[in-house]
């Protein structure tokens, strides 16, 4: 069976719902499959990438403590939106991580691409 | 400061699997007892492990398959320990579940 | 060719203009379908009717689901931008279209 283009998109800001872990989940089950798997931050969900979260009182998932062992699991394709940090006066060195940037029409476009899309 | 001697009498509660009900009991003396029970008599080759792979999970809080724990194993400790053949000698029939159980991190539940 | 899903208010949630936004940039065949609270979207008030001007400037279909209105007692005349659906021409179009993507 030939991988298939996965793309997840996470939109929504972290501890408000259990979708962004959920996300996260979906992604860990199709990287175990050997899928090809696109992460892309989108609009609040950039707010996921910030270094200084303090999850441990909220008993939930705090995303971007995988992010960068995400490597492990043969994800190399993280990005974010271009223009959502600039909307949030976010900073690259506020992120856990430096992350490539597509613009709209390059979200598009991966949208296109993909076999199946994991919108949250 | 008093002078005090802490010495290891503490009953500790195990889940259904054999691991540890609270995570916080763990510490290397705990970890010892959770490897005799397996039939493991720790040597500094299994601590390796244990703490690369507590590093791991305090770090990402995430519970490594086993195919990315010889990954992560590969990374950081060199290619010669980093297959799966070496984790098996070490930790023998269910290498994940074995060393997640003495390491006092969760059950891993997924099946890859 | 895609049939991007929405079913939030566009009042309480940003899934429609993160939508359109992509739709926007750059040009497809894609259509829009929404459904559940996504159908306020058709009731005629300041806030809709920009998001309206943007679905006519996109010049692509953006279906509406008919028994969602009609539980919410909405009207069933609805402008322009908007083709009426029921449950049988929604799953046709999930048929018609390659891919259905969901904008939770």
């Amino acid at each position: 069976m030939n991988p298939k283009n996965i793309l997840i998109i996470i939109r929504q800001a972290p501890y408000s719902s259990t979708l962004p872990a959920a996300a996260l989940d979906i992604l860990l089950t199709a990287a175990a499959f050997e899928q090809n798997i696109t992460l892309l931050f989108m609009g609040d969900g950039v707010l996921h990438l910030l270094s200084e979260q303090n999850a441990t009182s909220s008993g939930m998932r705090n995303i971007s403590k995988a992010l960068p062992s995400l490597e492990l699991y043969e994800v190399k394709k993280i990005f974010l939106e271009e223009s959502a940090l600039h909307k949030r006066k976010i900073e690259n060195e506020e992120l856990v991580m430096p992350l490539a940037t597509l613009s709209l029409p390059e979200i598009a476009e991966v949208t296109e691409k993909a076999d199946q899309v994991f919108n949250f | 400061m008093p002078n005090t001697l802490v010495t290891e009498a503490k009953e500790l509660e195990l889940d259904n699997y054999g691991y540890l009900q609270l995570l916080s009991d763990w510490n290397h003396g705990v970890a010892e007892a959770l490897a005799l029970k397996e039939g493991i008599s720790l040597t500094s080759a299994h601590w390796e492990l244990i703490n690369l792979l507590r590093e791991f999970y305090q770090q990402s809080e995430l519970i490594p398959s086993t195919r990315v724990l010889v990954k992560l194993i590969a990374k950081e400790l060199g290619a010669e320990k980093g297959k799966s053949i070496y984790l098996m000698s070490l930790f023998p029939e269910t290498p994940l579940k074995t060393i997640c159980k003495i390491s006092g991190l969760p059950r891993p539940t997924n099946c890859v | 060719m895609i049939l991007h899903l929405i079913n939030k208010s566009p009042a309480k949630s940003s899934a429609l203009e993160d939508c359109i936004a992509v739709l926007q940039a750059k040009k497809s065949t894609s259509a829009m379908m929404l459904i559940e609270d996504a159908v306020y979207l058709t009731v005629s008030q300041a806030g809709n009717e920009a998001l309206h001007e943007k679905i006519r400037t996109l010049a692509l279909p953006c279906y509406i689901l008919k028994e969602d209105l009609t539980i919410r007692g909405l009207s069933l005349d609805l402008a322009d931008c908007f083709s009426l659906v029921d449950y049988a021409g929604f799953v046709q179009l999930s048929l018609d279209y390659d891919k259905v993507q969901n904008w939770s």
